[in-house]
């Protein structure tokens, strides 16, 4: 039974991260490849937080508000530049934090990675075992889902769409475009700090391995097969991430190939979507095959 | 300053490697609008095929570096031919995030097969040449002479190819204007594969370069990639000296910005790639057209 709750909370924890990196790739269309960044940043100022005492409730909101801020001034430097520049200077980034999380050894720990990371406790409640951290995931996680729905429903979401698929347009209604982005790209960067705390504090080990580029192929195979830009493209690619290919860990190989066995079948998986079905599981059923439009919405 | 020098060296090794593979990585661009995010994963398994060849099989130099090269190139074929000629008309964005997942099915192939450990060419039993130069300032040994000997042959040799020969001709014209290449009989297709052959052969030498100086993991391309695209843009987006320049900037900044100490500072050679990093960003802020680019107004890299 444990074994589910660590599986549901994985699975909030990886809907977290693809939704709030659909908001500015899918919906916005903000080629960023540093959301891993993010979320090692929000799981390491959470962790060193905590265990230097401060409170779990201060530990979290400082886990989004940080890499928030970082990905404001990211942006202010690179959000006008063109996808190509800006994948870049995003995935330079993601390559200097992870960087500095390897080589920072007396803030970090460096490669050791911080160990003993101590349970949420809040109000005095302590989260320690699986069930009970898992009813805290799937808490948070549904509030941040509705605030994300919500927020991508309002006139605010149609302006970053409408940005997406014709910037000039958008910029002609007199929308200050370079706003938008830059709030799109920080609410991503917000959800994805509050995941890396709740992963940091549930796993309870953290180290810069965990937050490479590698990691970053299962978050981007997550939101593509589900559908980019659809806001149900994020619970379908988890659910079918986690059903169809979650057993093949129990296939009887070794596990030096079961890990790379499996991150290989997602990246074939990623390619192959993107190739055959542009718009994913989630554009499958009102899939309009107009070429050049293949993030049409639902 | 006794070991600038030296400095200086490294990082025209280090910098014509990059150098090799950026020019790839333009000639792509130039074509299809689009930052391959997959050409540093080719000079890694082009660095893995050597690591095959060479040393599991035993084979001898010469040979194993033919076949690496070919197959680098046939891999660089078919990933044109099934996944970026096919999606040509879509966006600029559809094709980016493609190569970002072909990078990551090369890298992930090659961590499958050959396990993430990393490796090198070197065996313990057998002793580098060195050769020293004024005294003892300047250490080279004859591996390094080799790569920058064999660098920039192949560099010239692809100046005179594309500024001479027919095919070489025909890919500078689909890089002007594609459409206009169609209308004078350019076989766009054909040509488009040959750029893709030219580029992941080059590629794939580079990598093995590359393996011969430091070590291979299947982490390096990504890497590569990183520095290949600050190179280009570096060098100005679209232009093949430009992309040349750059890498070797690229490389001589990165070797002398952390092995010089300055009033008692130096970068620590841990932050390596802050350097290229840093100088991106600092392009990409005062200077986006590089150091040869065209100007915005005359901006091609656009689809039209």
């Amino acid at each position: 039974m444990n074994y589910f709750y660590h599986l549901a909370t994985l699975m909030c924890l990886y809907l977290l991260l693809a939704q709030s990196m659909n908001m500015y790739l899918g919906f916005t269309g903000i080629l960023a490849l540093c959301h891993i960044a993010f979320y090692g940043i929000g799981a390491y100022a959470s962790a060193l937080l905590v265990m230097h005492g401060a409170p779990f409730e201060l530990a979290f909101l400082a886990a989004g508000i940080l890499p928030a801020l970082l990905s404001i001034l990211l942006g202010l430097t690179s959000i006008r530049l063109k996808a190509d520049y800006l994948g870049i200077a995003t995935l330079g980034f993601a390559q200097i934090v992870s960087s500095i999380l390897q080589n920072w050894d007396s803030l970090t720990r460096g490669a050791l990675g911080l160990a003993g990371i101590p349970k949420p406790e809040i109000f005095g409640v302590t989260f320690a075992d699986k069930a009970s951290f898992f009813y805290l995931t799937a808490g948070i996680t549904a509030v941040l889902m509705f605030v994300m729905y919500r927020i991508l429903k309002s006139p605010f979401g149609r302006v970053l769409e409408t940005i997406r698929d014709d910037e000039v347009a958008a910029m002609s209604l007199g929308k200050n475009t370079v706003a938008y982005k830059l709030t799109a790209f920080g609410i991503g960067a917000l959800v994805a700090g509050f995941a890396g705390s709740l992963f940091a504090h549930f796993i309870t080990f953290i180290d810069p391995a965990s937050f490479v580029i590698n990691d970053l192929s299962l978050i981007l195979v997550i939101t593509v097969l589900g559908g980019l830009g659809t806001f149900r493209g994020p619970f379908l690619g988890v659910l079918a991430i986690m059903v169809f290919f979650e057993p093949l860990r129990f296939l009887p190989l070794p596990a030096e190939y079961l890990g790379p066995l499996r991150l290989w079948i997602y990246s074939l998986l990623f390619v192959l979507t993107l190739r055959f079905v542009p718009s994913g599981l989630g554009g499958l059923w009102k899939h309009r095959s107009r070429r050049g439009q293949q993030f049409t919405r639902y | 300053m006794d070991i600038l020098p030296q400095l200086l060296i490294n990082g025209l090794i280090s910098g014509s490697t990059i150098a090799l593979i950026a020019v790839g990585l333009s000639l792509i661009f130039g074509v299809l609008k689009f930052m391959n995010f997959a050409h540093g994963e080719i000079a890694m398994l082009g660095a893995y095929f050597y690591y095959y060849f060479f040393i599991t099989l035993g084979w001898p130099v010469l040979p194993s570096m033919a076949i690496t090269v070919a197959l680098c190139a046939f891999v660089g074929f078919l990933f044109n031919r099934f996944i970026f000629w096919p999606l040509r008309k879509e966006s600029q964005w559809t094709l980016l995030i493609v190569s970002v997942g072909v990078g990551m099915l090369i890298k992930n192939s090659v961590q499958l097969v050959a396990s993430g450990s990393t490796r090198t060419y070197s065996q313990a039993n057998e002793p580098s040449v060195v050769h020293h130069f004024f005294g003892d300032a300047l250490i080279i040994t004859s591996n390094q002479i080799l790569i920058i000997v064999s660098a920039f042959v192949l560099m010239l040799g692809l100046f005179f190819f594309l500024k001479y020969s027919k095919l070489g001709k025909s890919i500078r014209a689909l890089s002007d204007n594609m459409s206009l290449a169609g209308v004078v009989g350019i076989d766009i297709r054909r040509s488009v594969d040959w750029i893709f052959v030219l580029s992941s052969a080059i590629a794939g030498f580079a990598g093995i370069l590359i393996a011969y100086e430091e070590s291979l993991t299947p982490n390096m391309g990504q890497h590569l990639s990183i520095l290949a695209f600050v190179a280009v843009i570096l060098g100005g987006l679209g232009s093949i000296p430009g992309a040349l320049v750059g890498g070797l900037l690229i490389g001589l900044l990165q070797d002398v910005g952390t092995g010089l100490t300055i009033g008692g500072y130096s970068i620590p050679s841990s932050y390596k790639s802050l350097i290229a990093f840093s100088v991106l960003i600092l392009f990409l802020l005062f200077r986006p057209r590089g150091l040869f680019g065209i100007s915005l107004e005359e901006d091609k890299s656009q689809k039209e």
